[in-house]
């Protein structure tokens, strides 16, 4: 046989070699992004991730969730984010406007709720001034509770000086205990923890946050500007992920109680009446959140609440909250 | 992470977090005397009360025992069995039974210094010369004469050992108590800033914390120097 004959044989069985090669290369599925997600602890608020978790749509997006925590409160969460322990997470309004304003750089991408926490206090309780030197727990100083907590007391010509408040004291879950055993005479929590007192007859509600302000802001989407920079395609999946979940909860409110028992390990009734208060939504409106912002400052600018954010740390309001808030 | 000072808060930061919170008002109680002081009285105020507390029943029990081989075959079994028990494991259940604030504060107080001042106090009675207590029986001494004639000045430095040790446990014990059950104090300062993301005030009363408990420990030295002013130092 000639050397003619060899030459394009040869060149075939090449080409084919690399063919399938590329063929192998192109077969061999992405390696999934891993994203660490932070959230609080039972917080009904956070359903979003939990049926998120249960369901599997991070793997539909091709992403590896690590979960961090849960946390006690929304503060420490944003310190896990600050140290780079966390790249996005589930958390409190109040607690990512503080981070922002103490120049953590992170951005508000998303809704997660509105709505969904309440004061829970001792049934001989008729009004937020019979509170007058009483012991009134709340998540963390900085939480959105702590928050609404400072605006009740405004709107009642009080302050935080005329209760006996324990910020950070107790954990949401011992909340209700504390309440029933009388150590405390009333809390300020997210849900389910409010209904807990409810359904176990050892307290009721007094005041719900919508009462407070209509379709507040609670609980959002949050990431870190370095880890959103180099990961935009994981972010845009992380968006889409917590998009379906609201979406499965609106359309199988039974299915997503299921697994808010599942992750919260309260029974159905507590779960069932928690529902009630808690609206879930992806959107999240700027004004909203420049709105929050004012409240803050001038609570603590009036003493309702010890200041957490001045005016000295947000001289423009309207900047930074277009800055921090980036939600598509 | 070094270069965030949410979380690493420099010198000069530190210093002005001290200033501003020597001028902010204090607690309800002790607005008068600026936050950082405020809190730290009403720290030492718990520490006192439950110091004092431990000081009486740690020395009492502890002559008792030490004294008595009954009552250290009766008392003994429980004691080492609670003993080894952390105080901070008893957070939970003093916030159950106490509620919040000062009670629970200062039983852990209590717990945390009383069994240092047990123990010495017990070792002291028990290493009383017995030499000495045969000279006081030929004497004419009685038991009680005995006791708080021969037993307890000689177990005083050991008592006083107790005594310091026990002091910077129940401090530690009131920081985490504070921490936890407490809407006031150096220990709930602490986990308000570290809530508001204010590292430099964190810092600024674990300092604090650190400076008043060398100053107790510094005072408890000084009585003892007075008290054992008949010992030969080494």
């Amino acid at each position: 046989m000639s050397s003619g004959f060899f030459k394009p044989v040869l060149l075939t069985a090449l080409m084919l070699l690399l063919a399938s090669m590329a063929g192998g290369l192109s077969c061999t599925p992405p390696s999934p992004v891993t994203v660490r997600v932070g959230y609080l602890l039972g917080d009904l608020h956070h359903l979003p991730l939990f049926v998120a978790l249960d369901k599997g749509f991070f793997e539909d997006e091709g992403i590896d969730v690590q979960i961090v925590g849960p946390f006690d409160a929304g503060p420490a969460e944003m310190d896990a984010l600050t140290a780079s322990q966390l790249d996005m997470g589930y958390v409190g309004l109040a607690p990512a406007i503080l981070a922002a304003a103490r120049k953590v750089e992170l951005s508000i991408i998303s809704g997660a709720n509105q709505e969904g926490s309440g004061l829970a206090t001792q049934k001989s309780i008729n009004g937020v001034t019979d509170l007058q030197s009483k012991k009134v727990a709340t998540p963390a100083p900085g939480s959105i509770q702590y928050v609404m907590m400072g605006m009740l007391l405004s709107s009642n010509k009080m302050s935080y000086k005329d209760i006996e408040l324990f910020p950070g004291t107790i954990k949401p879950p011992d909340m209700p205990g504390a309440l029933q055993t009388g150590r405390i005479d009333g809390y300020f929590v997210w849900e389910p923890y409010v209904a807990r007192s409810v359904v176990s007859g050892a307290g009721k509600v007094l005041v719900e946050s919508k009462d407070i302000w209509p379709g507040h802001p609670c609980c959002v989407v949050v990431t870190r500007n370095d880890f959103a920079t180099k990961n935009e395609n994981t972010v845009a999946a992380v968006l889409r992920v917590n998009r379906r979940a609201i979406n499965f909860i609106a359309d199988n409110p039974a299915g997503a109680k299921i697994i808010a028992q599942k992750f919260t390990k309260l029974d159905a009734a507590t779960i069932d009446e928690a529902f009630k208060r808690v609206k879930y939504t992806f959107t999240l409106n700027r004004d909203d959140v420049k709105r929050f912002v004012k409240e803050i400052i001038a609570l603590g600018e009036t003493g309702a609440i010890k200041p957490i954010i001045t005016s000295a740390d947000v001289p423009d309001i309207d900047a930074f909250v277009n800055r921090v808030v980036n939600v598509k | 992470m070094v270069s965030l000072p949410q979380i690493f808060p420099t010198p000069v930061a530190v210093v002005i977090a001290l200033k501003d919170l020597l001028i902010a008002p204090g607690p309800q109680g002790v607005a008068w005397a600026g936050e950082l002081l405020g809190n730290t009285l009403i720290s030492l105020w718990r520490v006192f009360v439950g110091f004092s507390i431990a000081a009486v029943s740690g020395v009492f029990l502890g002559i008792i025992i030490g004294w008595w081989p009954r009552a250290r075959d009766l008392l003994e079994p429980v004691i080492e069995i609670l003993r080894p028990i952390p105080p901070l494991a008893w957070i939970p259940l003093a916030m159950l039974w106490l509620g919040l604030g000062f009670k629970p504060a200062v039983f852990l107080i209590w717990l945390g210094a009383f069994f240092p001042i047990l123990l010495n106090t017990v070792l002291g009675i028990e290493g009383t010369p017995k030499n000495l207590i045969e000279v006081a029986k030929t004497l004419g001494a009685n038991s009680w004469q005995i006791l708080f004639k021969v037993g307890v000045p000689s177990a005083t430095p050991s008592i006083m050992a107790g005594l310091r040790i026990g002091i910077g446990i129940g401090w530690m014990c009131l920081v985490a108590a504070e921490l936890t059950g407490s809407n006031s104090g150096l220990g709930y300062m602490i986990m308000y800033y570290y809530s508001t993301m204010e590292a430099a005030k964190t810092v600024a009363g674990m300092l604090m914390i650190g400076i008043v408990g060398y100053l107790a420990f510094i005072g408890l030295k000084k009585l003892e120097d007075r008290m054992l002013f008949w010992r030969v130092s080494a």
